[in-house]
């Protein structure tokens, strides 16, 4: 009976996993962008580099795992010393979103931890 | 001690299989792969404990169990004539003639052991007495000893055919003796 329940178990969380992380793509628009605010810090980085560069450098190999494109600079959010914030366009779709969340939040770069605070669609200009 | 060990290794592997399928379902791949090392390395952990554990348990056992005993060894011990080691060493109460083997034994180790002693006494005694003894004879036998010169070796005389009057030895006799 415990076998039954394990496998049972087993199995289940097999098939949630193949659902979160199976790639389901879909067209989002050429002129759709996402506007992605991180929130990053660092610990004994080195000294020349700055926060700014060590996100810099984490949103822009993540791009490169999701079929977008930056759009302009990663610039710091006014008012604050730790969030920057990184346009994409086209705008990602659901699992892209979550593919660039997770590669955003995990370790890719050294001495560095991000936080993707929001993602927000923004109508295009 | 070892309860602490297990449920520590138990912890960290169910932590880590939490993390590295959190972290998957994230699409965080560097930190599942990091939380599958360790979900792996404490697999590999508590597998070696429990194997140990059970090989030890199997040493235990058979440790405890008796070497069989096979059949040839059996007979061998089963038809192996009997021998008595010091069986003159046994004293009959009853017989009374035959109470001497023990005396016996006795007799001659104090044999040797007087024997043993009489040597060493001689030894001592013939070391420190007889030293003592000639320089005492010497003493005695130089106070009556003649004067150098006084006597006519007898050997000398008897060995020559006549009196030799132009020994002055002889002459000396002669003449003090006139």
């Amino acid at each position: 009976m415990a076998l039954v329940t394990l496998l049972v178990v087993v199995l289940g969380a097999v098939y949630l996993l193949r659902g979160a992380t199976m790639s389901t793509h879909y067209e989002t628009g050429a002129d759709s962008r996402l506007v992605v605010v991180v929130q990053a810090s660092s610990n004994r980085a080195e000294p020349r580099t700055t926060l700014l560069e060590l996100a810099e450098a984490q949103v822009s190999t993540c791009v490169l795992q999701v079929a977008s494109e930056r759009d302009g600079e990663v610039e710091p959010v006014p008012d604050t010393d730790d969030r920057f914030t990184v346009t994409l366009r086209p705008a990602l779709d659901s699992t892209d979103r979550k593919q660039y969340e997770g590669c955003v939040e995990d370790w890719a770069v050294a001495h560095l931890r991000m936080h993707v605070v929001s993602m927000t669609d923004e109508v295009a200009r | 001690m070892k309860a602490v060990a297990w449920l520590v290794a138990a912890a960290t592997l169910v932590t880590a299989a939490i993390y590295t399928v959190v972290s998957l379902a994230r699409w965080e791949w560097n930190r599942a792969l990091f939380f599958a090392l360790v979900f792996v390395a404490a697999e590999v952990g508590l597998a070696v404990a429990l194997v140990l554990h059970r090989l030890a348990r199997v040493e235990a056992l058979v440790t405890d169990i008796p070497p069989p005993d096979s059949g040839a060894r059996r007979a061998l011990r089963d038809t192996r004539a009997e021998q008595e080691r010091f069986a003159w060493l046994r004293v009959d109460p009853t017989d009374v003639v035959g109470r001497t083997s023990v005396f016996i034994t006795l007799l001659v180790g104090g044999g040797v052991l007087l024997s043993g002693g009489a040597w060493l006494i001689d030894k001592l005694a013939s070391s420190t007495v007889d030293p003592r003894r000639e320089q005492r004879l010497g003493r005695e036998l130089d106070a009556i000893a003649y004067r150098p010169g006084l006597l006519v070796d007898e050997v000398d005389v008897l060995a020559r055919p006549s009196l030799d009057r132009d020994d002055p030895r002889v002459r000396s006799f002669l003449g003090s003796s006139r």
